[in-house]
């Protein structure tokens, strides 16, 4: 990030590759002249704000039209960036996009830089620094859950939250070093043990919002699930019915699946990372062997098994053992085949089953819902989710500074931990400047957005 | 027109911020002439007879240990000696003393008089006499002309100084005395913004018509503190303060007496200190308080009158006198002097380099109250800072520049110059984010260096400093690698109520045990039968308690100088800046940081706008 400047910077918006529309975006000073110059229209009038004109766009140096083009136009501070933006919608064709990329830059402008557009949405003033992450986090929001959440914090809710904290933190402190100073000339005592109150609910409140988070960051990054069951069971066919697409191969041959096979599918308004497993043998040796115990190692960080039976046949061995196995932990006991006869003999499990045949997709429906109810945490509060890991670490130090400052030993290394805690909320929403952060964020951004 | 005589440097006032300069630039070697408008009121104390205080007493041992004089006037005029926030943690433990007024006075005049290289006179300064951008002399009252190098403003409220005792107003800086008139139009004419601040005193009273007998005493500390690091052990009888307070019908009738209040009549128009408001300021403020604080204090040892602390007001007299009268233990007051407030000019500080320089006029300074301060403590810290930097001026050196993690005076200098005073500043350990290092015991630690480096302080000192430092050290290592065994230490963990350690596992070392909170240092020297002196007993304590905040102190002042150590050039154009805020880019003109850090501090400047500063800077250079 060496250059922020207010020279016009322009990017392609959409993503490369064909599509309908390509949006190209400009934003600076001379965005709207440049936009000018290379756009031609019926009407010869200034372009104003916030419309949308139809028109050509001319390549400045051979006059000849390069597309059909919707031209609108945002004056600043009324513009995404806080500066003149120009977005120019054309027909979706990578060779257009370059051609009317290159006219703009041949008027004087340069090419954006990963992030620059937000960027100077923030130094601007028009978002602040959790706004900037939603962004991000709303672009690339894997599902819709993740999305709902990236757009409160994109509105400011967490913003907000954060601000409330920080000024109950303030708050005390005031009170505090007002104890200190005033110590002689006024009657002012801290109290100690309202002030031990009021920090162990500060506390509480950082808790009961990291607890959350652990959920928030599951919706963002993804929830792994595996699908378990002993050989030929249907795992693969499921995978690949949860999925929408043959991803495994599947056969009537048992162990058709050894190594196991990832991949990610938005279901249910949720981000899923699924797995299919091999199948579980009585006593698996060589290459089997290594299978399960992979399959054994997946269980451990999974946060739902999907434990598969074969209703067409009675239990087996193999069934109670994976039953046992998976006992602990979150599970949906799911019984495929159900288009078949009936031979299970298991009443226990068959009460609390999703009953489905993979191969037709009877009931998947009911499946997904089971999973998303399963999965979809209850939030505690109503605070906003956090679905960052800066975000968790912050709340993490402001908590333990809150303890720290609980147990301090005296009145002034009490506001110490609290002006710590303050700091710390200030980097949270970037009223205070760590330049690391910054440079870490922007980093991640794409060049358009 | 007489003949002009010349001089290195002329100080104009002799208040407190005036002696530290005078002495510290004489004591640099240079010819000083010090003008004040009454030579009988150098280092008049106008308010309280009291130095020190929360803040206020950090500022005067940092002053003291850079070399200047506000220390040692206060221990050898203190009537009492205290050490406020003795309930709280050692970084905010401050000094205080009741001083005798008179001889306050007559001791710092004596020392100005006695110095080498000072000459005073009593003359009106009405001119400053500037030539090609820098100050050359002054021009006085009586048609003299002195040229000198620098010139130092300390004029306190004495400039268009407007005094109020109810609705009747007189000229004047201080009760009987006479105002500056001129000088404000000179500062104005060579392009200085000036401001009015408004502040106020209390009634001072007969001492023989007070009932001491039903009052509450308060007493100075068994064992005093000094303020200055020359003056040793302090063995002389103390006096002792009264408490009272108001009641409602004292508030009954400081509210009847609201319509000739020059305050609530609109007629003071100078903003006063909201932290040391009038009584009537707190009585129409704070309705819900049925009483408030009064402190009776002595003026002197042979003096016949008291001063009432906590009762400053411009009510009329009439008014004054009734509502003393109501208060427990004055049913009898005689006012020997009336309270009043007075409003004067002040020069905005943001017009001020670091090195309080005017950014105007080259080799102009002011300190103290005319740069809207207000306290002895805050002017004499200012009058230091301005003597020393007026003295490197001329010597063409670096300026002499206290950072905010070095002192208070840093923070106190740092806040005048970086943002605009809309009140009369005074000092607050809050104020200090820094504080848990900015302690009264490690000042020398802190500052004593450059007081050394300038010549300010005697070798003796600065030798003993460095003895005692070491000794300090050595005691630590000494308490690190001695390990004691449960047996030993248990029986006093156990008196003192800490957990004993535990028996099998070889035991702690001393400076562990030191570190918990209910443990001093003479447990220690219990537990092992360690000699050392109280004061170096109650350092390693302090150090060894706060270690752990000290070293998280260093780490972010090691992130902080990040910032610091980005230079802004000096004929940066922040107007040429688009991505700045309308507000910063004015602020940031006027105000010209010379650092990143210093812009960050700046109201008005968001972390958007140092954002921005930072990505230009780093592009240009």
């Amino acid at each position: 990030m060496t250059q922020t400047t207010n020279d016009t910077i322009v990017a392609c918006a959409t993503p490369a590759g064909y599509s309908s529309i390509g949006v190209i975006r400009a934003s600076g000073e001379e965005a709207i002249r440049y936009a000018e110059t290379i756009f031609t229209r019926q009407a010869d009038q200034p372009l104003e704000s916030n419309r949308a004109y139809f028109g050509e766009v001319i390549d400045p140096t051979t006059q000849e039209i390069i597309d059909k083009v919707v031209v609108t136009v945002y004056r600043a501070p009324h513009s995404y960036t806080g500066e003149d933006v120009v977005e120019i919608a054309c027909h979706g064709n990578p060779l257009i996009i370059e051609r009317i990329l290159q006219a703009v830059i041949k008027t004087g402008a340069r090419i954006a830089q990963r992030g620059e557009f937000t960027k100077r949405a923030l130094l601007n003033g028009k978002i602040d620094l959790l706004q900037a992450e939603a962004v991000l986090d709303t672009v690339y929001a894997p599902c819709d859950e993740a999305r709902k959440i990236a757009i409160a914090q994109y509105e400011g809710k967490l913003s907000e939250q954060v601000e409330h904290l920080r000024s109950g933190i303030f708050d005390l402190l005031v009170t505090i070093n007002a104890a200190i100073d005033f110590s002689e000339e006024q009657d002012i005592e801290v109290n100690s043990e309202s002030t031990d109150a009021k920090i162990s609910s500060l506390i509480d409140r950082v808790t009961t919002w990291l607890n959350d988070s652990q959920s928030g960051i599951k919706i963002k990054e993804g929830y792994r699930i595996l699908i378990m069951g002993r050989a030929n069971v249907g795992k693969s066919t499921l995978f690949n019915r949860l999925l929408g697409f043959d991803r495994a191969i599947t056969h009537e041959t048992p162990g058709t699946t050894r190594d196991y096979l990832e991949d990610t599918v938005a279901l249910g308004g949720l981000y899923l990372i699924l797995y299919d497993t091999a199948g579980m043998l009585g006593k698996a040796t060589g290459v089997d062997q290594q299978a399960q115990e992979r399959t054994m190692q997946l269980m451990e960080g999974a946060d739902l098994i999907l434990l598969m039976f074969d209703g067409s046949e009675p239990m087996n061995e193999q069934d109670v053992n994976l039953y046992n196995i998976t006992k602990h932990q979150p599970t949906i006991m799911v019984v495929n085949k159900v288009d078949l006869n009936l031979r299970m003999h298991a009443p226990d499990i068959l009460k609390d089953c999703v009953k489905i045949s993979a191969k037709s997709g009877h009931n998947i429906e009911a499946l997904v819902d089971t999973i998303r109810s399963e999965l979809l945490p209850v939030f505690n509060t109503n605070q906003p989710i956090i679905t960052r890991e800066r975000h968790r670490q912050s709340l993490e130090d402001i908590r333990k500074d809150l303890q720290r400052a609980r147990e301090a030993p005296t009145t002034e290394t009490m506001a110490y931990e609290l002006r710590a805690a303050l700091d710390v909320c200030g980097e949270l929403t970037g009223k205070i400047i760590n330049k690391e952060i910054l440079d870490r964020i922007f980093d991640e951004f794409c060049i358009g957005k | 027109m007489t003949k002009t005589q010349c001089y290195d440097i002329i100080v104009v006032g002799g208040g407190h911020a005036g002696i530290e300069a005078s002495l510290a630039a004489s004591r640099m070697g240079f010819e000083v002439l010090l003008i004040t408008l009454n030579i009988d009121t150098i280092g008049q104390m106008s308010c309280n007879p009291s130095i020190g205080g929360l803040a206020k007493g950090h500022l005067v041992r940092e002053v003291d240990a850079i070399g200047g004089e506000i220390g040692l006037l206060a221990d050898r005029t203190a009537l009492q000696f205290r050490m406020l926030n003795r309930s709280k943690g050692p970084a905010v433990w401050s000094p205080r003393s009741q001083n005798d007024r008179v001889q306050y006075k007559l001791l710092a005049r004596q020392i100005l008089e006695q110095a080498q290289r000072i000459t005073i006179k009593q003359e009106e300064v009405q001119e400053l006499l500037v030539s090609g951008g820098s100050v050359i002399g002054v021009q006085t009252g009586i048609g003299n002309e002195y040229r000198a190098h620098a010139v130092i403003v300390t004029t306190g409220t004495f400039l268009n100084g407007l005094m109020h005792i109810g609705l009747d107003s007189m000229t004047g800086g201080r009760l009987a005395e006479s105002s500056a008139n001129r000088l404000s139009n000179s500062l104005q004419k060579c392009g200085l913004k000036l401001g009015r601040l408004k502040t106020g005193t209390s009634p001072r009273i007969a001492r023989h018509s007070i009932d001491f007998s039903i009052l509450d005493v308060q007493y100075g500390d068994e064992e005093p503190s000094a303020f200055s690091l020359r003056s040793g052990e302090i063995l002389r009888d103390q006096e002792p303060c009264y408490i009272t307070h108001t009641n409602p019908e004292t508030h009954a009738l400081i509210q009847g007496g609201l319509d000739r209040s020059p305050l609530y009549t609109g007629k003071i128009t100078g903003v006063g200190p909201r932290y040391c408001p009038s009584i009537e300021t707190k009585v129409v403020r704070f309705s819900g308080r049925d009483s408030h604080l009064v402190f009776i204090e002595p003026e002197g040892r042979d003096s016949g009158e008291c001063y009432l602390n906590g009762l400053a007001t411009s009510l009329p007299y009439d008014i004054q006198m009734a509502m003393l009268r109501s208060i427990k233990g004055l049913s009898t007051v005689e006012i020997t002097r009336p309270g009043y407030a007075v409003e004067y000019d002040f020069v905005y500080p943001v017009q001020l380099h670091p090195n309080l320089e005017t950014k105007k006029v080259k080799r102009l300074f002011c300190a103290g109250q005319i740069n809207g301060t207000s306290g002895y403590e805050e002017a004499a810290a200012q009058g230091i800072i301005a003597g020393i930097n007026a003295a490197l001026c001329i010597r063409d050196e670096k300026p002499f520049v206290l950072k905010r993690y070095e002192a208070y005076i840093g923070v106190l200098i740092d806040d005048l110059i970086t943002k605009n005073t809309e009140e009369p500043y005074r000092m607050f350990t809050s104020l200090a984010e820094h504080r848990l290092i900015l302690r009264t015991d490690n000042v020398a630690d802190r500052v004593m260096q450059y007081g050394n480096q300038y010549g300010l302080i005697p070798y003796e000192l600065w030798q003993r400093f460095q003895d005692e430092r070491h000794e300090i050290d050595r005691t630590v290592d000494t308490l690190r690698s001695t390990v004691v065994k449960p047996e030993a230490a248990n029986p006093v963990l156990r008196e003192r109520g800490e957990s004993e350690l535990p028996g099998e596992r070889g035991g702690q070392s001393l400076y562990q045990i030191l570190k918990r909170p209910n443990m001093h240092y003479q447990d220690i020297q219990q537990i092992a039968e360690l000699h050392f002196d109280k004061r170096i007993g109650t350092r390693v304590e302090i150090e060894a308690k706060y270690e752990g905040y000290i070293k998280r102190e260093q780490e972010l002042i090691a992130r902080l100088q990040e910032l610091e150590h980005i230079m802004i050039p000096q004929d940066f154009e922040f107007q040429n800046i688009k991505g700045l805020s309308n507000e910063a880019r004015t602020k940031l003109t006027e105000v010209r940081p010379e650092n990143l850090d210093q812009a960050s501090r700046i109201q008005g400047v968001s972390p958007a706008d140092v954002l921005v500063l930072l990505l230009y800077i780093k592009k240009e250079t």
